[in-house]
């Protein structure tokens, strides 16, 4: 049982979430855009997370495009891990989704939720927008705004107070390239990754983006050049990048820290392989 | 349809089993407690936490744990919980191919278990994995389970090709 109450509505346009959200805030009530909710309801029920006010952003129509407009795939940020794999509209946003949760639980979790997502740091949907040179649709009170992904995400989702998510923009030009999307756990195939790599082919270099690894999700452009450099043999690179490695690397209960080091060097090992870069 | 909840609880119309139900319900109230409180109890609180699938209940036809849904989320919307699959095919067959031990369990299973089998005609038995998956059954009665969905499957196929002799 959530052991506090909230006010919920349901708009149907950006601007009546938006006026719902500085309603609250005028009245120094703490508002939350909800989605699939399985984040708000889970820590909320825990007593880890509180509101005054919930609005559900599921209805919103901009929300729930799911689609191609010219060269770009727009996803909305309430279409479901589900709908975005089942569409098969770029197997690497696909793919990516169905590794997440389980799929009664991808019926609601939705793409925006995850990005957004507060309290996980896996926030794994983040990976491809950040390999796919993504724009994001943001809708706020001062009115919609589109940005690169990277400028409002970095490791986690930076928004202005007020400001939610309405679309995802990807060239669609990246989705002939080859990629590779590997998730490692301590168990289950369903469970929060000790080692989550997405990689994609980008002409003479690949991409990576992490998850689990960290604290949070990220790019990172250096280990790129590491991982790329085919003039040195696959385990001198591997293991440069594990030396490399930018920030911290978790020791939890999941994994300790050389433990996942040992499963991101396999992973490496593995991705390279299969992408036909291991020479 | 947009759709206000205040803090006090309220009187609100939910669409379940194919009627129309009025249930009183804070808006921080989940599915699966607003459900119990109709007296369908069907749907069970296991882990709350959306890890067990005994709470699974079908919103417009799609297979969500009610413990990770606000019970204000289904207005507007039509729910349907195990007590509205007991002429379903799969519940026969739970009961023919012994699916079923303790039964805990078991609503959450008849209810993903019927999406499966008449949403995906043919499934390939990755995908039955996959729709299963997010159920556990601590009698681990997995095996029998999966032997009912495939009798409906096997059923449903024969019904079609025989449908197409004809
Ligand atoms: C069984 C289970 C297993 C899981 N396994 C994984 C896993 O392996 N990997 C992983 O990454 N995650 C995993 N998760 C976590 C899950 O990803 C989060 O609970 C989920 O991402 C939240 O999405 P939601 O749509 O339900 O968001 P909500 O709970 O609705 O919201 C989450 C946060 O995002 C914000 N938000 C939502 N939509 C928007 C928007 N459009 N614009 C701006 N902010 C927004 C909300 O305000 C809130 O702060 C798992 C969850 C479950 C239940
Ligand atoms: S009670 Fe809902 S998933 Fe366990
Ligand atoms: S029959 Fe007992 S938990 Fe499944």
């Amino acid at each position: 049982m959530i052991a506090f109450d909230f006010a919920y509505s349901r708009p149907n346009t950006p601007s009546e979430a938006v006026a719902l959200y500085e309603t609250a805030a005028a009245q120094g009530q703490h508002a939350l855009y909800y989605a699939g909710g399985t984040e708000i309801i889970t820590f909320s029920r825990m007593g880890q997370m509180a509101a005054d006010a919930i609005i559900d952003i599921k209805d919103l129509p901009e929300c729930q495009v799911l689609g191609i407009d010219g060269e770009e795939i727009v996803i909305g940020a309430a279409v479901t891990l589900n709908q975005l794999a089942d569409s098969d509209i770029f197997p690497l946003f696909g793919q990516t989704a169905q590794a997440i949760a389980d799929r009664t639980a991808r019926n609601k979790i939705t793409v925006g939720g995850n990005v957004g997502s507060r309290r996980l740091m896996y926030r794994e949907m983040a990976l491809p927008f950040l390999l796919c040179d993504s724009k994001v649709k943001l809708f706020g009170p001062q009115g919609a705004r589109l940005l690169p992904f990277t400028d409002v995400f970095h490791h986690a989702l930076n928004l202005k107070p007020g400001e939610l998510i309405t679309q995802f923009y990807i060239p669609r030009s990246f989705v002939a390239n080859t990629f590779v999307h590997l998730k490692k756990t301590k168990q289950s195939s369903v469970n929060y990754p000790l080692v989550t790599v997405l990689a994609l082919e980008d002409g003479d270099r690949i991409r990576m983006a992490f998850s689990g690894v960290c604290a949070f999700p990220f790019r990172d452009e250096r280990l790129e050049e590491l991982v790329s450099n085919r003039a040195r043999p696959l385990c001198e690179r591997v293991k440069q990048v594990i030396e490399q490695f930018p920030h911290e690397v978790l020791h939890d209960l999941e994994g300790s820290e050389d433990y996942r080091k040992f499963v991101l060097q396999l992973t490496l090992e593995e991705i390279l392989k299969q992408m036909g870069w291991a020479v | 349809m947009s759709v206000r909840c205040g803090l006090r609880p309220g009187v609100f119309e939910v669409h379940v089993n194919g009627q129309f139900r009025e249930v009183v319900l804070r808006s921080s109230d989940t599915l699966l407690h607003a459900l119990r409180d109709l007296g369908l109890t069907g749907a069970k609180p296991g882990c709350e936490n959306g890890d067990c699938g005994a709470c699974t209940v079908l919103l417009d036809g799609v297979p969500v744990h009610a413990c990770l849904t606000l019970g204000v989320e289904a207005v507007g919307h039509s729910v349907t919980t195990a007590e509205g699959l007991v002429d379903s095919p799969i519940r026969q067959a739970f009961i023919d191919y012994w699916a079923i031990q303790c039964g805990y369990c078991t609503p959450g299973f008849v209810v993903v278990c019927h999406a499966l089998v008449t949403q995906c005609k043919e499934p390939t038995d990755e995908q039955i994995k996959e729709w299963l998956q997010p159920n556990l059954c601590r009698c681990t009665g997995y095996q029998e389970i999966k032997d009912a969905v495939h009798a409906v499957l096997r059923h449903s196929t024969q019904t079609t090709q025989g449908g197409d002799k004809e």
